[in-house]
């Protein structure tokens, strides 16, 4: 079995590992308590472990996933949503995330640009500080005051407006980090002696750039996507949260401070899913662009 | 370069800390004037919005502290355990920080703070001290990404001369671990620790804004800016800007306290 496929099952596998574990974690934790429940929050509790969770009843885990595919109902009270419509909830938060991530790529290549077009000029010196002081702005912060100028979704109709926003907020910090990466790799590039080669064959320092150093030191930036995508994800949370945009995150927020128990796992489910999803390709991605890679894998 | 940032980085962490031990006693003789900033929109009646800062800072920056030496502690055992253990229980310990740093934080902080809500419902007595809460999910988050890079560290140190020869002389591994691994591993540690506390900073008030991190009785800098946000929708900026600009000095003071050292270890190691 090739190296791809064999880490592509090993991932595969954590996918219902997480869905087993996450059910296991809130089925263990002592929420019954004798005789009837008090308070309002311990019936929902209550009512959500046997009905959604299948807590005593045979192969119980799988139980809040054959209900998304039978179409009902999982969660509690308003709370409560049909498998269709986590999967636009989740798709909206894929649209924002897709974009984050073109955003991030052009702005981290538009930063490496510049700084090897300015380097040894004092505008390198303001160009690499960027990146720390970026790191040091959470992504709320950059939320909030984009959202003052912005505003925020007033209802769900509204809320495919303000992606593009969301999306370039949350692309910031990543964007910081990817031209950080990609940088170091064209500096260690242009350092070998294949460059030095294609320039004295006539090319000019542009093409050089952009036909030998960056395709090479890209294999950098395909290292970096997958903690890019655990970035996006983290930064998710906020800008849904900040913009009322009623997507995966807003959704996992709500219904982790609602105590909706079967919403909890199936989403944490699901972005284990994605992030391994996100994983596996970025190692189809490896392979293809530098079979070198590959290769290497195999002969270990 | 390094020495200067290392300096700076300390300079400003310093001063951020006296200016917020010294706030509440200099305003309790009413040594300073009045804030000028103004009440604080959540509790106007009892606070202003200078105290709510400098002591959100203060909460901030001991969930930074200690949740960053709590990390970097478990960090070091865990490495020293692999280590002395054989490259089976390095590899798993390996994986397993793999694992956990291919998760975002704020994902396993809001799950902790999930169960930690939902045994409270459960059981009224059950009241654990919110503080102690947030630096022990922390260190549930902090520990993967410091432990693949002391693993590292040890790893280099230990194919040096001095580690084959101390075992060549019959050194126990324990022996060579603690009198000779560690010494040398001690400032690459401290630089991690020191790296490590920006970054929870950012983690806890990301999840404090968010609703899942320190009441607002006793709110970090994250709280306060989670509790107030909407005062920077209506431009209200004296409420906010406090708190961001604090926020961000503080974060990037212990980013080049951090970076500072470890330049300056990665110096001497070359």
């Amino acid at each position: 079995m090739s190296p791809v496929a064999t880490r592509a099952l090993k991932g595969a596998l954590i996918i219902p590992l997480t869905a087993l574990l996450s059910w296991v974690l809130v089925a263990a934790l002592p929420l019954r308590t004798e005789g009837e429940a008090k308070t309002e929050t311990l019936r929902s509790l209550q009512a959500q472990l046997e009905a959604d969770l299948g807590l005593g009843q045979p192969l119980g885990f799988l139980r809040p996933w054959e209900k998304l595919l039978a179409g009902e109902r999982l969660g509690d009270g308003g709370r409560s949503y049909t498998g269709a419509e986590l999967m636009r909830a989740l798709l909206g938060s894929l649209r924002i995330g897709a974009l984050a991530l073109l955003l991030s790529l052009a702005g981290g290549l538009l930063y490496a640009w510049a700084l090897s077009r300015t380097a040894g000029r004092w505008v390198a010196v303001g160009l690499r500080s960027l990146p720390p002081l970026i790191y040091a702005l959470p992504t709320f912060v950059v939320a909030l005051w984009v959202a003052r100028s912005t505003g925020l979704a007033v209802d769900d109709t509204e809320a495919w407006q303000y992606e593009p926003i969301a999306a370039a907020v949350l692309a910031l910090g990543p964007a910081a980090f990817v031209g950080a990466v990609l940088a170091g790799a064209l500096e260690e590039e242009a350092r070998r002696p294949y460059l030095l080669a294609a320039r004295a064959r006539g090319l000019s320092r542009e093409q050089a750039w952009w036909r030998h150093a960056l395709p090479n030191a890209a294999r950098a930036v395909l290292d970096a996507l997958p903690p890019l995508a655990t970035s996006l994800l983290a930064g998710s949370f906020v800008v849904e949260k900040l913009f009322h945009l009623p997507y995966f995150g807003y959704l996992y927020l709500d219904a982790a401070q609602h105590r909706q128990l079967a919403l909890v796992v199936v989403a944490t489910t699901l972005f284990a899913a994605l992030l391994v999803s996100v994983s596996l390709g970025t190692d189809l991605l490896r392979s293809w662009w530098d079979p070198r890679t590959a290769a290497a894998e195999d002969a270990r | 370069m390094n020495r200067l940032r290392f300096w700076i980085g300390a300079a400003v962490v310093g001063l951020l800390l006296v200016a917020s031990w010294l706030y509440e006693p200099l305003a309790a003789w009413e040594a300073l004037p009045a804030c000028p900033f103004g009440p604080d929109p959540t509790f106007p009646a009892t606070d202003t919005v200078c105290g709510r800062t400098l002591v959100g800072l203060r909460r901030s920056v001991a969930v930074g502290l200690f949740a960053g030496a709590a990390a970097a502690g478990l960090a070091l055992f865990l490495s020293l355990l692999g280590r002395w253990g054989g490259a089976w229980i390095d590899g798993l310990i390996a994986r397993g920080a793999d694992l956990a740093f291919a998760l975002p934080d704020v994902l396993i902080l809001i799950l902790i703070a999930f169960v930690v809500g939902l045994l409270r419902d459960a059981h009224p007595g059950f009241r654990p001290d919110a503080l102690l809460v947030i630096i022990l999910s922390l260190t549930v988050v902090g520990w993967a990404a410091p432990t693949r890079m002391i693993q590292r560290r040890l790893s280099t140190l230990a194919s040096q001369d001095f580690i084959v020869a101390a075992r060549a002389l019959g050194a126990s591994e324990p022996r060579v671990l603690l009198r000779h691994l560690l010494p040398f591993a001690w400032d690459y540690v401290l630089a991690i620790f020191l790296l490590r506390v920006p970054a929870t900073i950012l983690a806890e008030s990301t999840v404090s804004f968010l609703g899942f991190g320190l009441p607002p009785r006793e709110a970090s800098l994250g709280t306060y800016l989670g509790l107030n946000a909407v005062s920077l929708l209506r431009s209200e900026w004296a409420v906010m800007v406090p708190a961001l600009v604090l926020l961000f000095l503080l974060v990037i003071a212990f980013q080049w306290l951090g970076e500072g050292l470890l330049g300056r270890v990665q110096e001497r190691r070359t």
